[in-house]
């Protein structure tokens, strides 16, 4: 027998199935002895030959011996320890520490080589990749701030946002119009504390002494900090006289805007701002951790009506429940409020029902 | 099977002994040894090529083969060839004398036997 035969194939079908079989086993290994393999495997099917059974016997013979002795192959090069390196039991744990990072090491630079190889594979799996990381992290965004962080107020769990819904059916929906707010407001529940503040947050134009800027506004009314239970830090609250048509012009700066705006002088109280071209007085600071539904820098009142913008569903009305009060109850009583209110709807079809949300 | 060779503990299966007996003569690629071995051992059991890989990886990591040379076959592909070290050669020759005395045994319970 000639051990340097050439690897010719008698069995070329069978060669190749055996070749992707090989596959499982480490590519280096493959690629440096797969052709010798091969050939051993191609020369017990040539002893066989002429017998089903006996090439039947080799094939199983062959997949028992991948099975068996295949897992745990090292993918390095064969032979590249080298002789008389010691064997990994006699090695410190320094020394096998080195040899795990030189392994990872090797691994990392063969991951970047392929993924160098392939530019197709490497560009779509990135991108893959980046979409599907950047949809969990919003779908994860979306829930942690909407579900499962708690507002940052003062017992949140006792804050709620008034909806209507049409006697009809459709979605309930947290706008209210001027008239809904008014009747609320009237009401003057026991059982609940109400504001009301505009949906719409703006931009305007700040000015003072020789500084100007642009600010985010919001619009609320009278009770809507002490609703929400963090009154102002410095000065006071918008009051009901100033929450009216016609009212005096007054502004409530948040912190970070008084301490640009003023470098946190606490006789800016007082002052006025020239605010979208209008004196307004200063009448107080919010705390320095407050954010506001629309994340202003200025609040000003906002004279609910039932014109104008008071005429449609443009405000929404926040809710406090008051201490020993059930959800139920208050439940009951905007219910209450909500029927009086349809009683002067000549419509059926805009009738509508009160809850909260 | 078990000898000492440099300090350390050495043991050999039977194809690992037949794999380094084959080195012993002439440096040789993995089918090669295969082939040879099978020669030598015509009853003995087969060779798969895993199997045998796997023992070359084992003797290559404890020292007692090494890569010897990149032979071009007759379709001029490398063919990597394998040769015994002088730890290979100790461990052979401990594992000779081993088995000589293992056989002397055999002949011995084989006499009493007759």
């Amino acid at each position: 027998m000639n051990p340097s035969a050439k690897l010719v194939s008698p069995f070329p079908r069978q060669a190749a199935a055996y070749r992707q079989l090989l596959r499982l086993l480490p590519e280096r290994l493959v690629s440096d002895h797969g052709d010798d393999m091969i050939a051993l495997f191609c020369h017990h099917l040539a002893e066989a030959r002429g017998s089903f059974r006996a090439g039947l016997n080799v094939w199983f013979a062959a997949l028992g011996d991948l099975a068996r002795h295949g897992p745990g192959l090292p993918c390095r090069p064969l032979g590249a320890r080298g002789p008389n390196r010691p064997p990994q039991q006699d090695l410190t744990v320094n020394e096998r520490l080195q040899t795990l990072l030189a392994t990872l090491m090797r691994d990392a630079a063969y991951g970047i080589r392929l993924l160098r190889k392939d530019w197709t594979f490497t560009l779509a799996a990135t991108l893959i990749l980046g979409l599907a990381i950047g949809a969990n992290t919003a779908v994860f965004s979306f829930v942690d701030t909407y579900m499962l962080r708690s507002l940052p107020y003062p017992d949140s769990d006792r804050l709620g946002l008034v909806t209507r819904e049409r006697e009809g059916g459709g979605e309930p929906s947290t706008s209210q119009d001027g008239m809904t707010w008014e009747a609320i407001r009237d009401a003057h529940s026991d059982r609940f504390q109400a504001a009301v503040y505009s949906g719409w947050g703006s931009t305007a134009n700040l000015a003072t002494g020789a500084t100007a800027t642009t600010v985010a506004l919001q619009r609320v009314g009278a009770d809507y900090f002490s609703t929400l239970g963090v009154p102002p830090a410095l000065g006071r609250d918008f009051t009901a006289a100033e929450d009216v048509p016609d009212g005096a012009a007054v502004t409530i700066l948040s912190h970070q805007l008084w301490q640009q705006m003023f470098a946190g002088d606490r006789s800016a109280i007082g002052d006025s701002v020239l605010l979208r071209g209008e004196l307004h007085t200063i009448v107080g600071v919010m705390p320095q951790d407050f954010r506001s539904s629309a994340n202003a820098d200025i609040w000003v009142p906002l004279r609910a009506s039932t014109r104008g913008e008071g005429g449609g569903t443009n405000y929404y009305v926040l809710l406090r429940l008051a201490p020993e009060t059930s959800w139920a109850e208050a439940e009951a009583e905007l219910h209450a409020i909500g029927l009086s209110l349809n009683e002067q709807i000549s419509n059926p079809q805009r009738r509508f029902t009160l809850a909260f949300t | 099977m078990t000898e000492t060779t440099m300090g350390r503990q050495v043991t050999l299966s039977m194809l690992e002994t037949q794999v380094l007996m084959v080195l012993a003569r002439a440096d040789l690629h993995g089918y090669g040894i295969a082939l040879e071995i099978q020669r030598r051992d015509p009853d003995g059991p087969k060779i798969y090529p895993t199997n045998l890989y796997r023992r070359l990886h084992d003797l290559a990591d404890r020292g007692l083969i090494a890569n010897a040379a990149t032979e071009l076959d007759d379709k001029g592909r490398a063919r990597k060839t394998f040769a015994i070290t002088n730890v290979g050669r100790e461990a052979l020759s401990a594992q000779t004398q081993r088995l000589a005395g293992f056989v002397e045994e055999l002949r011995a319970a084989e006499g009493s036997v007759e």
